[in-house]
């Protein structure tokens, strides 16, 4: 659009300068219209004031009396007969006898202004050139129009400091953010910006805020995840050198299958990172069709199967509703995946495990039970934060599955709640509110 | 030697495990603050490898209230917090040596040497009649020839060196010689006795019946 101080002044300047031709043109007019009332006044004032002469015509062919430049009217006087016995100035040519009272009559090439009054059986007719007459009238009328001008000059510089005064904290707000280093969020100052502006300021400061609790979170997760990396890295590196040391064929191939647990578990927690990653950037994942959660569950279920009979750990299926909600089929697995795999890895060996889908008239239900340890009270407000992990527990794990967990049912707009199972661990159920049908 | 490791990470701490034990180091290993701080209670230690992360009671939390009951066993603090005032904070909380994760297996070994060295005092290389032991470089010399000694010969020798004059008890010895975890077989120790004396010479550990052994002041 251009530089509004710019368009401001075009503007006002336009319309300065049209008010400056409109009141020109009507002062000119005014003016015009005016020196003819005064002109037609004296002359009739003039025949008025001669009414009671006589006249005697004389010898007006002397040099020198047609020669006044200001000689301007022309008096006529005709008698009863119709015979001009009087007329001041020698003409070539001279107006005819016009009608009484105020008239304009054509003389050669020149219009003529006449006034003639009867008296004593004489006309007096007095008579001016309708050209000189404009010319001292275009003279008087410029001469009260031109102070118009510095006027109109006046408006427009104060139109040009105004313009800029008032955009002047516009112009200050620029400077303090093109000045300032990229990584600065600071809110913009207010002080002393027009109420208009300060719903500007005051929109672009909290998106400065909101900007800056995204950045910073998003700082404090690469923080945590670049701390979080060390462990896995540490122990690969160990395990590394442990292998190097390591004597003899069975020595050796332990510290093989250590060094593949290392790198596993490494893999594990780039991925976790990366969906988690992915879950804190995607706006809208649902699948216009809806996601079977029933789908979800069942792979989650076949996924975990391995590691469930590697650990003697019975899964059990006690309903299951084939039920579909609006969402991602791909994060509902990684949803279910994630709590069935808590549920397997922290039973004990020879446990169990539950599962139940319920498709409930409000709400789809997800509860996974255990008959392992639970979780400790005190330690359930924590467990969905980022790597934390519960004390005392044995597992490699990276402290990120509930956390995704969460920030999946966040997005699905599900809740999560933890409970005490029947068959003695945690029980975690999971509910997705039905969409109302609007 | 023997040494606390109060580690979390179960694959960390399964591998400093493995490494220790083979230069003949003892290792108990425990898993949270709170059993560091049972174990430091316990038993005394000759060094104490300490993670700053650790669940239940923080490292540091452990170490300050290891210092504040007047234990002045040597701290290794390992830890994945690298900035500068998370160091000078482990420091002033009373460790005496840092190592940030990862590390090398080599350099752990080495700080730990060095941390136990200091805080035993004395010199680096022992002397008594031809037998010179170097407990930096573990060199035992003896009339000029170098001598070799098995991972748990040396663990018993340098237990030994340990106070040299003293009389240490069998017990004493094993519980030098092997973690929570390792399995004391009956004659062990007489087993490592009888080899040491047999490669430096019969009177270089001292038997006193009942007792235990203890070898002379260099």
């Amino acid at each position: 659009m251009g530089s509004l101080r710019i368009r401001l002044l075009l503007l006002l300047g336009a319309a300065i300068l049209l008010a400056t031709i409109v009141q020109f043109a009507a002062t000119f007019r005014a003016s015009m219209q005016r020196a003819d009332t005064l002109f037609d006044f004296h002359m009739r004032q003039m025949a008025l004031a001669l009414q009671d002469s006589t006249f005697e015509q004389i010898e007006w062919h002397a040099p020198g009396a047609e020669q006044n430049p200001f000689f301007e009217f022309i008096v006529q006087v005709w008698n009863a007969d119709g015979i001009r016995i009087y007329q001041t100035s020698s003409y070539r040519t001279l107006p005819p006898r016009a009608p009484l009272g105020y008239a304009v009559v054509k003389a050669g090439n020149s219009d003529w202004r006449t006034y003639a009054v009867a008296s004593r059986g004489r006309v007096i007719q007095i008579a001016q050139r309708l050209d000189s007459r404009r010319q001292r009238a275009i003279t008087i009328a410029f001469e009260s129009v031109w102070p118009l001008l510095p006027v109109s000059l006046l408006l427009l510089g104060a139109a040009w400091w105004v313009v800029t005064s008032a955009l002047s904290p516009l112009n200050r707000v620029g400077r303090e953010l093109s000045a300032r280093n990229a990584d600065s969020l600071a809110p913009v100052s207010d002080t002393g910006v027009p109420r208009e502006v300060r719903g500007l300021i005051g929109e672009l400061n909290s998106l400065l805020g909101r900007l800056a609790f995204a950045i910073e979170a998003q700082q404090r997760f690469v923080a945590d995840a670049a701390h979080e990396l060390r462990s896995p890295l540490t122990a690969l590196k160990l395990q590394v050198q442990t292998l190097i040391r390591a004597r003899g064929d069975e020595a050796r191939k332990q510290a093989v299958q250590r060094l593949a647990d290392g790198v596993e578990r490494a893999a594990r927690l780039v991925e976790q990172l990366l969906v988690l990653a992915r879950q804190g950037s995607r706006t809208d994942l649902s699948e216009p069709a809806g996601a079977s959660l029933a789908d979800a569950v069942r792979q989650a279920a076949a996924d975990t199967m391995v590691l469930a009979n590697a650990r003697g750990i019975e899964l059990e299926c006690r309903g299951f509703a084939d039920v579909r909600i609006a969402g991602n089929a791909g994060d509902l697995h990684m949803l279910a995946r994630n709590l069935l795999d808590n549920a397997v890895r922290y039973t004990p060996v020879g446990g169990k495990v539950l599962i139940d889908l319920a498709d409930l008239p409000d709400a789809a239900v997800l509860t996974i039970e255990d008959s392992g340890p639970g979780i400790p009270a005190d330690s359930r407000d924590r467990v969905f934060d980022r790597f934390y992990r519960v004390p005392g527990t044995d597992m490699d794990g990276s402290g990120l599955g509930l956390a995704i967990v969460k920030a999946i049912a966040e997005r699905h707009g599900a809740a999560i709640s933890f409970g005490e199972s029947s068959i003695g661990g945690l029980m975690v159920s999971v509910s997705f509110p039905h969409a109302r049908p609007d | 030697m023997k040494i606390l490791l109060a580690e979390d990470d179960r694959m960390i701490g399964e591998n400093i495990q493995i490494a220790l034990d083979g230069e003949g180091i003892a290792v108990d290993w425990v898993r949270d603050g709170i059993a560091a701080e049972a174990a430091l209670h316990a038993q005394t230690f000759d060094a104490v490898l300490l993670d700053l992360g650790l669940p239940r009671k923080d490292g540091i939390d452990v170490l300050r209230y290891l210092r504040a009951a007047g234990n002045r066993t040597p701290v290794l603090v390992l830890t994945a917090r690298d900035t500068v005032p998370e160091r000078v904070l482990g420091l002033k909380a009373g460790a005496d040596d840092y190592l940030v994760k990862p590390f090398d297996l080599e350099e752990l070994m080495a700080r730990l040497h060095a941390l136990v060295r200091r805080a035993r005092g004395g010199d680096i290389v022992y002397r008594n009649g031809n037998v010179s032991v170097n407990l930096e470089t573990r060199q035992v010399v003896i009339g000029g020839r170098q001598v070799v000694l098995s991972s748990r010969e040396w663990a018993v020798l340098d237990a030994l060196l340990t106070r040299p004059g003293a009389i240490l008890s069998r017990a004493q010895l094993e519980e030098r010689l092997y973690g929570w975890s390792g399995e004391v077989e009956s004659n062990a120790i007489e087993v490592y006795i009888h080899g040491l004396r047999k490669k430096l010479g019969q009177q270089f550990v001292v038997n006193v019946r009942g007792l235990g052994y203890m070898v002379g002041k260099g």
